[in-house]
């Protein structure tokens, strides 16, 4: 009897799972254009992906205890400095609640990176980030170029490879 | 995310109504479809072909070019469809004939028309979509006007109508910066039913001294048949040094 009604609970939960918008929500495929969205940042305005129409857009997103995030917010943060002027932005959108801590972290591991506060999930459930970090790089016309859940030391190449196709185009 | 789905659900049944209306009204129209071939192109009635000689013997008709079917030396009685129906010994030459007589100015002012009546059909489906997903006589319109840079930055605006939130928008630079030389946002599009409703806006932003600004305003309303619009008018108070927000309806 227990064991039944263990069951009809389990049951019940995955219902209400598949129920949620997240289930739903479908990461979108390159070649797309980009989803917009808009979300506070570090800066004294808000930020919006459509109007960086021209620029190329690199977004990661992390957060303070995710512990391979370091390496490719460092990564990108000299991919910036590199392709600085030939229009390349980097994004870093944390998923921190307490924009404290993100602000903290930035500080402590020295980061000179844009950071955008999704404290409410809105874009990443959009973009359906299930790792962290997750990257994907929109070209100047707002497309999407790259998708990437995770990363390794060696994707830096990759990504400078990419960026450089981008700028050259 | 749900209100999302909810659009784009709408938008879709609107989509799919106006094919069905289409296919309907083209069921019951009995016009034939003119294929615009060019000028250079004749069509000859087969009657005419007909009753040309009603005394001549049967001929046999070939869809092939005539050097395929007889020798050349011999005089060939087979009569070429391609020559009677396109003026030439096959399709593609005729084609190829039609294109080439075409000059490059008068193609371009043909595209330039095509490209005129897109752009036509699109504003008449976007008009069209408006009307059936917001009919006018229960549509509400939200509008954000914004004068008190000197007291204000304004950050974002929250909707609750009857105590349902409606829309949350985040402001850009560039969005300021147009609402201050004068531009009026439409922040919302909606349905209502005829009754009495409530509007909530809840404005946040950073006031007087780089302080934290958080304000709401409320106003009840009656929607009656016919477009509703409302205004959040957000403007700087001299007097006071501070940013003032009042709700107006448009007459």
């Amino acid at each position: 009897m227990q064991s039944m009604w263990r069951r009809v609970q389990y049951g019940v939960i995955g219902l209400a799972l598949l129920a949620s918008p997240a289930v739903f929500a479908k990461k979108p495929p390159v070649g797309d254009d980009a989803p917009d969205f808009t979300l506070h940042s570090d800066g004294p305005f808000n930020l919006r992906l459509s109007e960086q129409r021209g620029y190329i857009v690199a977004v990661v997103f992390w957060a303070s205890w995710c512990r391979s995030c370091p390496v490719q917010l460092q990564a990108l943060e000299q991919l910036q400095q590199k392709y600085r002027d030939f229009g390349v932005k980097v994004w870093a959108v944390t998923l921190d609640k307490k924009r404290s801590d993100a602000e903290h972290y930035r500080e402590h591991k020295g980061l000179d990176l844009t950071m955008l506060f999704d404290d409410r999930f809105v874009v990443s459930e959009r973009y359906d980030i299930n790792d962290l970090p997750s990257s994907f790089i929109v070209d100047r016309d707002g497309v999407i170029r790259h998708l990437q859940d995770g990363f390794e030391p060696g994707d830096v190449n990759k990504f400078d490879t990419i960026l450089q196709t981008l700028v050259s185009e | 995310m749900n209100a999302i789905n909810h659009k784009l659900a709408r938008f879709f049944t609107a989509l799919m109504l106006i094919s069905l209306c289409g296919m309907a009204w083209a069921a019951e129209t009995d016009e034939t479809i003119d294929l615009d071939l060019g000028e250079d192109l004749e069509f000859i009635e087969i009657d005419e072909i007909l009753d040309e000689d009603e005394n001549a013997p049967a001929e046999t008709v070939s869809a092939k070019p005539k050097a395929e079917m007889t020798a050349p030396e011999e005089e060939s009685e087979f009569v070429d469809l391609n020559q009677i129906l396109y003026g030439s010994e096959s399709p593609d030459a005729a084609a190829e004939g039609t294109v080439a007589k075409k000059d490059p100015a008068t193609m371009q002012q043909e595209m330039q028309q095509l490209k005129e009546k897109i752009l036509q059909v699109n504003r008449d489906l976007f008009i069209l979509e408006e009307d059936l997903l917001f009919p006018s006589s229960t549509q509400v319109n939200v509008f954000v006007s914004f004068d008190a840079l000197e007291y204000f930055q304004l950050d974002g605006v929250t909707l609750k109508l009857n105590d349902r939130p409606i829309s949350n928008h985040l402001y850009t630079e560039r969005e300021l910066k147009a609402m201050n030389r004068g531009a009026v946002q439409r922040l919302f599009t909606g349905n209502l039913p005829v009754g009495e409703h409530e509007l909530v806006a809840v404005v946040t932003g950073v006031g007087p001294e780089g302080r934290d600004y958080k304000r709401a305003v409320s106003m009840a309303f009656e929607k009656s048949s016919g477009t509703k619009y409302i205004e959040l008018k957000i403007e700087g108070d001299d007097l006071r040094k501070q940013p003032g927000f009042r709700l107006k309806q448009w007459e």
